[in-house]
């Protein structure tokens, strides 16, 4: 087992010396005066559907007052908390409660005390499902960044408890002009012995662990845009399909969009891992294809794809594309699969959100292969910077229209009015995770919904930590969350090792 | 016995140096023949006298040559009381060094209080030292020498200040080296196989919170202890002697040896339990760092390596005889001339570095007055960020049609003494960028600027100050909260908090007036400075053409003016005289309109009303000067400098002679 990095000995003496004081429990004030509305708490637990599995929803009150007292009643269970405007939950007495409230609610009582006087709000539940949820998140932990990085880590962050730590830092193996970008972690069937991710630049290729076991490709080659790009783990075979891209940044003057991330070419491929084979998938001149995901069954590839034609021979394509960039608009598309045979079917469009005026990223299956999540904007591949874009799925078993095109709807509970991007469900199809930027426009913040039996989004909830003031003090975004049902075993070091070895070249066949 | 040793070691701790004591027989071998010894008053007179000598030093090249520096190494700096902040510096082996270095180095807002600081930690560590390495007073000289190199260090960053990535440079070492010192008191009572357990196991426990100087400051502890017995033994021994009674050497050599492996392989070990380091890093933990993209400066560790190896001087020290002989005079006068010396040839005096960074601080609080003061003081050619400032200045006080010329518009490259790459992104675009109104790009390098080197209170105030230029409320807030965590950044916090509760009251924010106004006009489109903070701005500027902002307006002129593009200029020209109608036009504006009216008569100036003795007849005399000197067969570059006294203040002075400027 790994020790946690950031609680190395020193901040775990610190932490337990800390803990040893025990939570207090004070007393509800006998007489208040009822503001006759619910409090404002951060992150924002009112009425919303959790797991029953998850950590103590700690908070904070924001409210004007010193100090506040909030008690927190399932069935017989019932405890008060207060530390200042902060609410952290002991963990022991938060097992009790949500064991109490499964299938049912927390009911939550706030009041706070401003120069003496004692404030009640109207109490809110925290519902608690049935369901659990994927023990596990991954995600990168990145600054909001431009062009530059220098520190990059995926982190694994148990969700039932508060402990997170990295999988992987590029601290590891280089900085400086040798530093090392890492990207796109993903899973085969939310398990970890078969992962990958990329390292670019300083030792870069695609690390990929098969069965346990840990090693480096380098997926270019000559045939192909570039090495893979963004990927989805075959869920049977040993494939993983690929996009390749020429990716390139340019940034608005004044938008608050402040970056737009453009692709002036992407293609399709799959890697075959056994064979250390890559082939084409798709790669027409006059498309832009992206965002490979597979079907639960492995039998549909659906991707996105832009129609994009360049028509001025004097400016660079990279010129072009900033010129035209609000017109890249992608469709959702998928291809039939045969793993036996490893062929593809032609492309079919599945939902024309061009034709609307929109453009579709990010697409994920829901576990029982009904449901399409996907990252819905105005235009572009890159909806973390987009503040109208927002979460969509399609119900695969709803009727098309009389062009054989899905209808999308928008799933509200899990959206704000700044961008959501990276949708990802969990491996029950009940919790449906999204990168969102909700809290202040420019970091994202893992936000969870429960997704229930008949298809209806609950309101999202913030991965709950243990410090609730967390997000505001953290100046790193919570990138490509992932649901994961187990751990990371390879530690971090064998990672490391991994990454300082060359590559071995994939073959490309024709 | 154990209460004896006890004593001893009381006695031995409260004044082992400063006693006087007799030679021993071997160095009495070697003095002189009237030998001067000195009494423990002399001894502490002569020791005081040497920290006397360092601390002017140290004040001279702090408080009067470096204030400004260490001002803005503060707000180059962060901390933060959440103790998320904490777990962030633990990260790192070292972690609690950088944590606790963080916070001092905050106290360099008031420089008089982050000075005062740091040199009592130095007067701390020369007086430890004393006691730590057995040194006699008049031997104190030695404890000089790692002192003279922690001030080297803080005194001769020049450019690498932009470029440092420890958050911990500026009292990091110092922390570091007494760390070092008082292990080295807190062995010394114990006896030599006690000392060797406990440096390993200090050396252990010490490295998360204190990185590389943990295992420093274990490995010293071992070599101390061949040198310095316990308590026990200078009873029969002079302080510096070994005691008889010990272990043989053999074994003492394989004990240490054995003892300083551990000490070597605890970073390894530690790895373990580390990710954001690499493997040799886990070596090298917190030490200062002078590695930048394609530039490293070995030479800039010198003083770093000097201060690890220090308590061997001290250990030669103690092992000097107490004589005032020809040796010990030529030691002290070669140590002192050393420990004087390092800090002064090495203070980084670089009159622009230091003019920039006040000019940095003037504008950010929008003193503009004080800005053209530092533009105008200088004494040589400015560096473009310089004049960049300087324009904003004139700019924003509305003097730049009459007094852009009036001061130097070339541009010398930053000074830099090694391969160090200086780019403005780096050191001032945000801020330039901000007040250009192109909000967007300072978010953006500050971010930048943020991930490479981390995020520190300037990046942060920045961050805030785009935010509500931006609207972006929520994330304002997000900036309020993390400096409102700061020791001394809360009051400036604290004046945006009710801006950002109360959105509506921006107009009485009266100094985002101008970077509002800039904003509200500046088009949108899709682009990038290619880490080119100058040449984005000028040509962004002098391309876009304006007629709803007088501010925007008069900027797009001013950039057209530096562009020395004829074609660019009369638009903007006859676009700034339709919107002043009725003002007098800015000389400067005249000037370039006389100059390319008749360079290229495509416009008539004709029946332009030019001032007659200011642009009319100086006109007729620049030329005729420089016709002059050109018939003279002087280079155009010697005409330049014959006439800069009389038209250096001019347009077309600048647009003659002003060449060769680097943008960087």
């Amino acid at each position: 087992m790994k020790i946690n990095s950031i609680f190395h000995p020193f901040a775990a003496a610190m932490l337990i010396t800390l803990a040893s004081c025990g939570t207090p429990h004070p007393d509800v004030p006998a007489n208040a005066s009822s503001a006759g509305r619910l409090p404002v708490i951060f992150p924002d637990y009112t009425e919303v559907t959790i797991p029953s599995n998850l950590c103590p929803v700690n908070f904070a009150v924001r409210e004007n007052g010193k100090n506040t007292v909030v008690r927190l009643s399932a069935g017989q269970c019932s405890f008060t908390y207060g530390d200042g405007m902060k609410i952290q939950i002991d963990e022991n007495e938060w097992q009790e409660l949500i064991a109490a409230a499964k299938g049912k609610s927390i009911k939550v009582e706030v009041y706070v005390e401003n120069d003496g006087k004692w404030t009640s709000y109207n109490p809110f539940n925290v519902n608690v499902a049935e369901e659990s949820i994927d023990e596990y998140i991954s995600y990168r932990a990145i600054q909001p960044s431009y062009v530059a990085y220098e520190e990059l880590s995926i982190n694994q962050r148990n969700v039932t408890t508060f402990d997170d730590e990295e999988i992987y830092n590029n601290m590891m193996v280089s900085t400086e002009k040798d530093g090392q970008c890492i990207n796109c972690h993903a899973y085969k069937n939310y398990k970890t012995d078969n992962m990958l991710f990329h390292m670019r630049q300083s030792y870069g290729g695609t690390v990929i662990v098969k069965d346990g076991k840990v090693s480096k490709v380098d997926l270019k080659t000559p045939e192909i845009i570039s090495a893979g790009v963004y990927p989805s783990w075959h869920p049977t075979a040993n494939f993983i399909a690929f996009s390749t891209n020429n990716t390139g940044q340019s940034f608005h003057t004044k938008s608050l969009n402040k970056i737009e991330v453009q692709d002036t070419n992407s293609d399709l491929i799959l890697y075959d891992i056994d064979k250390n084979e890559v082939s084409i998938i798709s790669n027409r001149d006059d498309e832009l294809e992206v965002f490979p995901t597979w079907s639960p069954d492995g039998r549909v590839l659906y991707f996105c794809s832009a129609h994009f034609e360049y028509q001025n021979d004097s400016l660079s394509q990279e010129a072009e594309m900033i010129q035209r960039f609000s017109e890249v608009k992608y469709n959702l598309c998928r291809k039939s699969f045969d793993p036996a045979t490893c062929k593809f079917g032609e492309t079919e469009i599945i939902y024309a959100a061009a034709d609307t005026g929109k453009t579709v990223t990010l697409p994920r299956l829901s576990p029982d292969g009904r449901y399409i999540a996907f990252a819905q904007g105005d235009f572009g591949c890159f909806m973390v910077w987009h503040p109208e874009a927002d979460i969509y799925a399609i119900d695969l078993q709803s009727e098309r229209d009389s062009e054989g095109h899905y209808l999308p709807f928008a799933l509200t509970n899990l959206n704000s009015d700044r961008s959501e991007s990276y949708p990802s469900w969990s491996s029950n199809g009940r919790w449906i995770m999204t990168a969102s930027r909700r809290d202040d426009g420019n970091y994202t913040r893992p936000y969870i919904s429960y997704f229930d039996k008949q298809g209806k989004v609950h309101k999202a909830f913030e991965l709950p930590q243990r410090d609730p003031n967390f997000y505001t003090f953290y100046l790193r975004s919570f990138n490509r969350p992932e649901f994961m049902v187990e751990p990371v075993k390879v530690s971090a070091q064998e990672f490391a090792a991994a990454a300082k070895k060359d590559a071995e070249h994939a073959k490309f066949k024709k | 016995m154990r209460k004896n040793t006890s004593k001893q070691i009381s006695l031995s701790m409260a004044k082992p140096s400063f006693v006087t004591q007799q030679p021993n027989a071997s160095s009495s071998k070697k003095a002189d023949k009237n030998p001067i010894v000195l009494g423990s008053k002399g001894n502490i007179l002569l020791s005081a006298i040497y920290l006397m000598v360092f601390v002017a030093v140290a004040a001279y090249l702090t408080f009067y040559k470096n204030v400004d520096t260490l001002y803005n190494a503060q707000d180059r700096g962060f901390f933060s009381s959440d103790f998320i902040w904490l777990k962030e510096c633990m990260r790192q082996p070292g972690g609690l060094l950088i944590y606790a270095s963080s916070y001092l180095t905050q106290y360099f807002y008031t420089p008089a209080v982050g000075i005062t600081m740091l040199i009592a930690l130095w007067v701390l560590s020369y007086v430890l030292s004393h006691f730590a390495f057995r040194l006699k007073g008049q031997n104190g000289f030695f404890a000089l020498i790692p002192l003279s190199c922690l001030l080297t260090m803080v005194v001769f960053t020049g450019y690498w200040f932009y470029y440092l990535k420890s958050m911990g440079y500026w009292f990091g070492p110092t922390l570091g080296y007494l760390l070092m010192v008082i292990t080295q008191l807190v062995a010394l009572p114990m006896n030599s196989t006690m000392r060797r357990i406990f440096a390993v196991v200090w050396a252990a426990a010490l490295y998360p919170a204190c990185g590389f100087y943990a295992l420093m400051a274990g490995v010293w502890t071992l070599v101390c202890a061949f040198f310095f017995a316990p308590a026990e033994a200078d009873k029969s021994h002079s302080s510096d002697a070994v005691a008889t009674s010990k272990p043989s050497r053999t074994s003492e050599l394989a004990t240490s040896a054995i003892a300083l492996l551990a000490i070597l392989v605890i970073p390894a070990i530690y790895y373990r339990f580390y990710t954001a380091i690499s493997y040799p890093m886990a070596w090298m933990a917190s030490i200062p760092m002078f590695t930048a993209d394609n530039a490293i400066s070995y030479h800039k560790y010198t003083p770093f390596i000097i201060m690890a190896l220090s308590p061997a001087f001290m250990i030669i020290g103690s092992r000097m005889s107490n004589t005032l002989n020809m040796k010990y005079f030529a030691s002290a006068g070669f140590v002192m001339a050393f420990a004087v010396a390092l800090p002064l040839m090495s203070n980084f005096d670089n009159y622009n570095f230091h003019a920039e960074l006040r000019m940095y601080n003037a504008a950010e609080q929008q003193q503009w007055d004080e800005v053209l003061t530092e533009a105008a003081n200088a004494p040589g050619k400015p560096t473009r960020q310089m004049v960049i400032l300087k324009n904003l200045a004139l700019l924003n006080n509305g003097t730049i049609g009459n007094q852009m010329f009036h001061y130097d518009n070339s541009g010398a490259d930053p000074y830099v003494d090694d391969s160090l790459k200086v780019h403005m992104v780096q050191t001032a675009a945000p801020l330039i960028y901000y007040n250009h109104g192109k909000v967007n790009f300072a978010l953006r390098w500050n971010i930048e600027n943020g991930v490479e080197y981390g995020f520190r209170f300037h990046d942060i105030r920045s961050l805030l100050r785009c935010s509500i230029i931006n609207g972006e409320w929520d994330s304002a807030r997000k900036y309020i909260a993390v400096l409102k965590t700061s020791t001394f950044q809360k009051e400036y916090a604290e004046r945006y908090e009710e801006l950002v509760n109360h959105p509506e009251k921006i107009d009485s924010y009266h100094e985002f007036d101008n970077v509002r106004e800039l904003y509200k006009h500046m088009g949108t489109t899709l682009d990038g400075d290619n880490g080119l903070c100058e040449m984005y701005l000028l040509n962004y500027f002098s391309n876009t053409h304006n007629k709803d902002s007088k501010l925007l307006q008069e900027l797009t002129l001013d950039y057209a003016l530096i562009q020395k593009d004829i074609q660019l200029f009369w638009p903007k020209f006859f676009l700034y005289a339709s919107m002043h109608q009725g003002d007098e036009m800015p000389i400067h504006y005249q000037e370039a309109a006389f100059l390319y009216g008749n360079l290229e008569h495509e416009v008539d100036i004709t029946s332009m009303p030019f001032d007659k003795q200011k642009i009319i007849e100086r006109y007729a005399s620049f030329n005729q000067m420089s016709q002059q000197l050109l018939a003279s067969k002087m280079t155009v570059e010697q005409v330049g400098e014959a006439m800069r006294s009389n038209f250096g203040d001019t347009f077309w002075w600048f647009y003659f002679f002003c060449r060769d400027v680097h943008s960087y």
